[in-house]
């Protein structure tokens, strides 16, 4: 177990070999045929939230037109890889990813990507495009990937949706992975 | 060009390097009395990388330029030293009829040293509460870790022993605000865990929020600066 999780330390700007980056503390996302996805009772109440964590994970513009990755929504369940929540983040952060439970191989079988739709709400331009921005970030998470913040891109002067912060611009950017990220996630899960 | 709602700048670059810590949960220890730190003024036994692990974790709404700006910002500013490590607040939210999520958190006590500043807030006279995440695992209806691997949840005694009694701390803070109506985000089982009845409980999950003196001398949340630097700085900003 040691030795996974050593190889879980990593730095964002460094490119390093092309493995997932390990987040949070190390966990790995388990690799399963799908990424399953669901929506907490509370989460699923909101439609417009629903609606966009469905594009960020659907092969029009989301992970699976951006990765090898393959997404499967369906009703929650104790081994459902990702569980959108609402959740209410003190005003510190827009989104969170907590590692929910692991399997005997010690990988993330199940992760929570929490959002702070009222913060969001509250500090966006346009809450419809920071939503699609945290949205992409959190479950960049649960892929393996870790954030960056402004000015430390891995992919030099070109942002992705890992940045931490505000990014409501709706610019294609603030909803796609960067290269760098992309090789890690298609590397762990090819 | 949009313009933000809010003043916020998104200015500054956080060292992100992730330290991993075996999460093992015991279960059994609720309360640490933190292992005295054997070098003067705690720095050395602290494990820095281990409380950064636990920060910084999510999408940050705010990262600060300068200690100063933090300061500036943030309603508390006290210097202290760290006390013990117990089991703080739970929250629960249901996720699908007999399956749950449980949000554990830790509560740091720290004696205060000095206070700076405490804008519109009675702070405890001897201590102040800081709370962080130390993860959320899966459960059923009943409380039961639902995983056939190793905890998520990272334990009060490997908290304990990542910051020891004694440990220099720089708490540029606010309070946790009060529970939102309802019960989208789940609800809080044991409010006033790890506080002593009615004293604030302070955000701890950013790490330019609360800082310790990790072993190298530097600060955790400020990696420029010593603990004498940031002291420095405080009492020039607050004369």
């Amino acid at each position: 177990m040691w030795a996974l999780l050593i190889a879980g330390v990593t730095t964002v700007t460094v490119g390093g070999p092309a493995s997932a980056d390990g987040y949070p503390n190390g966990w790995y996302p388990d690799k399963g045929t799908y990424h399953s996805f669901c929506f907490s009772l509370a989460f699923a109440q909101y439609s417009g939230l629903v609606s966009r964590a469905r594009y960020s994970m659907d092969n029009n513009d989301g992970v699976e037109a951006q990765t090898v990755v393959n997404t499967l929504e369906q009703s929650c369940a104790s081994a459902t890889d990702v569980v959108f929540r609402i959740a209410d983040l003190h005003g510190k952060y827009y989104g969170y990813t907590n590692c929910l439970r692991t399997n005997a191989n010690g990988y993330c079988d199940s992760w929570s990507v929490d959002i702070d739709w009222e913060i969001i709400k509250q500090n966006a331009a346009n809450d419809g495009y920071e939503a699609r921005h945290t949205l992409c970030h959190e479950i960049g998470h649960t892929l393996g990937v870790q954030h960056y913040f402004s000015g430390a891109s891995p992919d030099g002067a070109t942002n992705s949706c890992m940045i931490s912060g505000l990014a409501d611009s709706g610019a294609a950017w603030t909803r796609t992975y960067g290269a760098h990220h992309r090789s890690h996630i298609n590397s762990w899960f090819a | 060009m949009r313009m933000k709602k809010t003043g916020l700048t998104l200015a500054a670059l956080l060292a992100a390097t992730t330290l991993v810590g075996c999460g093992a949960e015991d279960g059994s220890q609720k309360v640490v009395d933190a292992p005295a730190s054997a070098a003067p003024g705690g720095a050395g036994d602290a494990d820095g990388g281990f409380l950064k692990s636990l920060q910084d974790r999510g999408d940050l709404v705010t990262v600060y330029r300068s200690l100063e700006e933090a300061a500036a910002a943030e309603s508390i500013v006290a210097t202290g030293v760290i006390d013990r490590v117990a089991a703080g607040r739970t929250t629960v939210q249901t996720t699908a009829p007999g399956l749950e999520a449980r949000d554990q958190t830790a509560v740091v006590r720290i004696r205060i040293v000095r206070v700076y500043k405490a804008a519109d807030v009675k702070l405890d006279d001897a201590f102040a509460y800081v709370t962080l995440r130390r993860g959320a695992e899966a459960t059923a209806a009943d409380g039961a870790p639902i995983g056939a691997g190793p905890s998520t949840v990272t334990s009060i005694g490997a908290l304990g022993k990542a910051l020891p009694s004694g440990t220099r701390v720089i708490l540029v803070t606010s309070p946790v605000p009060p529970p939102r109506p309802g019960a989208d985000s789940g609800r809080v089982v044991t409010p006033e865990a790890g506080t002593s009845h009615g004293a604030p409980l302070l955000e701890g999950d950013v790490s330019q929020l609360f800082s310790i003196e990790d072993g190298d001398g530097r600060l955790t949340g400020w990696p420029s600066m010593t603990y004498d630097d940031a002291v420095a700085a405080l009492e020039k900003a607050f004369p």
